[in-house]
């Protein structure tokens, strides 16, 4: 105890030094663990959500796109298919768990998405207040919508045509409020969920399309053949949703290794910092330490003493490691793609960051090391001559 | 009477390297040195006083000899049986006061009493008492550089006899001070030594030689002389 109280008074002597060494070393550490979290975090989330979407038949147009919108909703989708067309593939014997949707309108700014109870039934732990539509115009509300616009069950809206406001209000058209749904998977939240029919009921003058389907497929060859099959004998775009995230994960896994990369160079500076630091403190109070042994202070106390001070600054590194950590998830919507939003449970897993709590001791102690022999090599009546 | 000697050495030696020659600074010192005794210890520059003079203090140790302090041989004693030694019964002297310049005198004083393992309220409670014995209880709360030089020796006289050693060692007490101060400090060696400690005292000048009652001389590593001063 008085061993960190010395050693916290002799690196605020040092304030701006220690600070800086704190800094730069939080920063390699937030780096890190950032990195980590975000691999562990965006595979757990995908494996998650493209849980049963084996295949998605679309309209042609960018196969990130397309996910982006039908999976994470949260880009444009790539256009419309024709029911019938897509049926005709939908009753191959191998797919299975089909989930058809159809864009339609928006309210406020969310988007109203036409789709099956199997799509609805598929979302991931999901919490419903009231029940599912079970007619047309029924909708059930995303909590973080209703939670926007203080909608409740029982409450009527209308929808304006497209994601963006101003186009056009179907104001003939009513929604009802019947249920309000929360799921930990957060793009879901932010969606209002109404049966096919309704889209189509409001767009009567067009024919009857969906913007995307969704399915399962067990059998690994099927997986394997159907996407291209499709493709060649059909107008639609058909992409293995598991594949094309697998490229985005790699790709994001590249960014990851650069940051990676500069983290481990910043905690390498921090650590030289650090031992340059307790050197030239070392000598500058050589004949302090001296003085302490000369009045009997043994090896382990004055050792106290100067590993205090990097324990100190490994503490310190580490506060503000997680003061950026909780700064980076309660700002993660604004720098990570809404879709991709981190849980809190996938954030904050101690036991992810045992490995470099362990890192920094280690570091904290060996960047001592060198000092301390220094130390222990000059004969301490030489040591005691004050200048 | 080697069993009231606090000190006692036999043939010590003590040799430094320097590059490949060696140096031998101390070519076989005995003395004997008794309890309540007062020692003036002089010499030319480089006849080796400070070399006896940390190893009297443990500071250091000899390359062969022994020596026997307050009766345990010291001579092949590791660093922190060294470390516990000095604190126990060696009260140190320096001429650039050693005081630690973000400590008030109390602290400073209170030091030695830190790795004796004493409480706290002990600690301050003896440091407040010493530092009235040297005279500066008004000045308890200040720092070193708030003290003048000859206060800052009392604050340092103080720490050495806070632990109550069986011996006081001062390696030229005196020499970063002006004569009137002097003489102050020495008046205090001799109210210290009169209240039964015993002192070691290094220095050049005869004046302060004559205080003590027992001058021994040294040249070129060897005792020269041992005489009883009045
Ligand atoms: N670590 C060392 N390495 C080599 N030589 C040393 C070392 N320490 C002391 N000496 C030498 O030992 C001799 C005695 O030194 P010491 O400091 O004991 O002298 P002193 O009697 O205290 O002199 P002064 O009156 O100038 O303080 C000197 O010649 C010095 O150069
Ligand atoms: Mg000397």
């Amino acid at each position: 105890m008085k061993a960190l109280r010395f050693a916290f008074k002799a690196l605020w002597s040092r304030k701006v030094s220690s600070l800086f060494i704190g800094l730069i070393w939080a920063m390699g550490l937030l780096g890190l663990a950032t990195t980590q979290r975000l691999e562990r975090g965006m595979e757990a989330q995908l494996v998650r959500t493209l849980e049963g979407s084996d295949i998605m038949l679309c309209a042609k147009g960018s196969p990130t796109q397309a996910i982006l919108a039908n999976i994470f909703h949260v880009d444009q989708a790539t256009g419309n298919i024709p029911t019938d067309e897509a049926e005709k593939w939908l009753s191959h014997p191998d797919i299975l768990h089909v989930r058809r949707l159809a864009y339609g309108d928006s309210y406020r700014g969310s988007r109203i998405l036409g789709c099956d109870s199997a799509t609805w039934l598929h979302i991931p732990a999901f919490e419903l207040e009231g029940r599912w539509p079970e007619m047309a115009m029924e909708v059930v509300v995303g909590s973080h919508v209703a939670e926007k616009h203080g909608v409740e069950i029982g409450d009527e809206f209308h929808g304006s045509h497209g994601t963006v406001e101003d186009m056009g209000d179907h104001a003939e058209h009513h929604y009802h409020v019947v249920g309000i749904v929360q799921s930990p998977e957060l793009h879901w939240n932010e969606l209002v969920l109404t049966p096919l029919e309704s889209v189509w009921a409001v767009h009567e003058e067009e024919a009857r399309n969906y913007t995307a389907v969704l399915a399962r497929i067990d059998q690994a060859m099927t997986r394997l053949m159907l996407p291209g099959q499709i493709q060649r004998n059909s107008p639609l775009m058909a992409v293995s949703p598991a594949m094309e995230a697998n490229r985005m994960v790699g790709w994001m896994n590249q960014g990851g290794q650069v940051i990676e990369a500069m983290a481990w160079l910043l905690t390498a500076i921090a650590f030289l910092s650090m031992a340059l630091l307790l050197h030239s403190h070392l000598r500058e109070r050589l004949p302090e330490y001296a003085l302490l042994r000369a009045m009997g202070g043994t090896w382990g106390q004055i050792a106290a003493l100067v590993l205090g001070q990097n324990f100190v600054l490994a503490l310190l590194a580490v506060s503000l490691t997680y003061l950026g950590l909780a700064m980076a998830f309660w700002s993660q919507g604004a720098w990570l793609p809404p879709g991709l939003l981190l849980l809190a449970s996938d954030w904050w897993n101690l036991q992810f960051d045992l490995f470099w709590w362990a890192l920094t001791l280690f570091l904290a102690l060996f960047a001592g090391i060198g000092p301390w022999v220094w130390l222990q090599k000059i004969p301490l009546h030489r040591a005691l001559v004050d200048h | 009477m080697a069993e009231t000697s606090v000190i006692s050495l036999r043939n010590i030696k003590r040799d430094f390297q320097l590059g490949a020659q060696t140096v031998h600074v101390l070519k076989g010192i005995d003395l004997d040195i008794q309890k309540g005794e007062y020692v003036a210890l002089m010499g030319p520059s480089g006849s080796g006083k400070s070399t006896l003079m940390n190893l009297l203090g443990c500071l250091d140790t000899p390359t062969s000899g022994s020596y026997t302090l307050a009766g345990r041989d010291v001579s092949q004693m590791d660093d922190n049986d060294l470390a516990a030694v000095r604190n126990k019964e060696i009260g140190f002297v320096f001429q650039t006061f050693n005081l630690i310049p973000r400590q008030t005198a109390v602290q400073n004083v209170a030091l030695p009493l830190v790795y004796a393992g004493r409480s706290k309220e002990d600690r301050v409670q003896r440091a407040e008492e010493v530092l009235g014995q040297v005279g500066l209880e008004d000045r308890m709360d200040h720092r070193p550089n708030q003290l003048s030089g000859g206060q800052r020796q009392r604050v340092a006289i103080a720490r050495a006899l806070v632990n109550h050693p069986s011996m006081i060692l001062a390696d030229e007490p005196t020499g970063n001070l002006d004569s009137t101060t002097s003489v102050e400090i020495m008046k205090l060696f001799d109210a210290i030594h009169a209240s039964g400690n015993t002192l070691v005292v290094v220095t050049h000048e005869e004046e302060i030689a004559q205080h003590a009652h027992r001058i021994i001389r040294l040249r070129d590593g060897q005792i020269e002389s041992d005489t009883k001063n009045r």
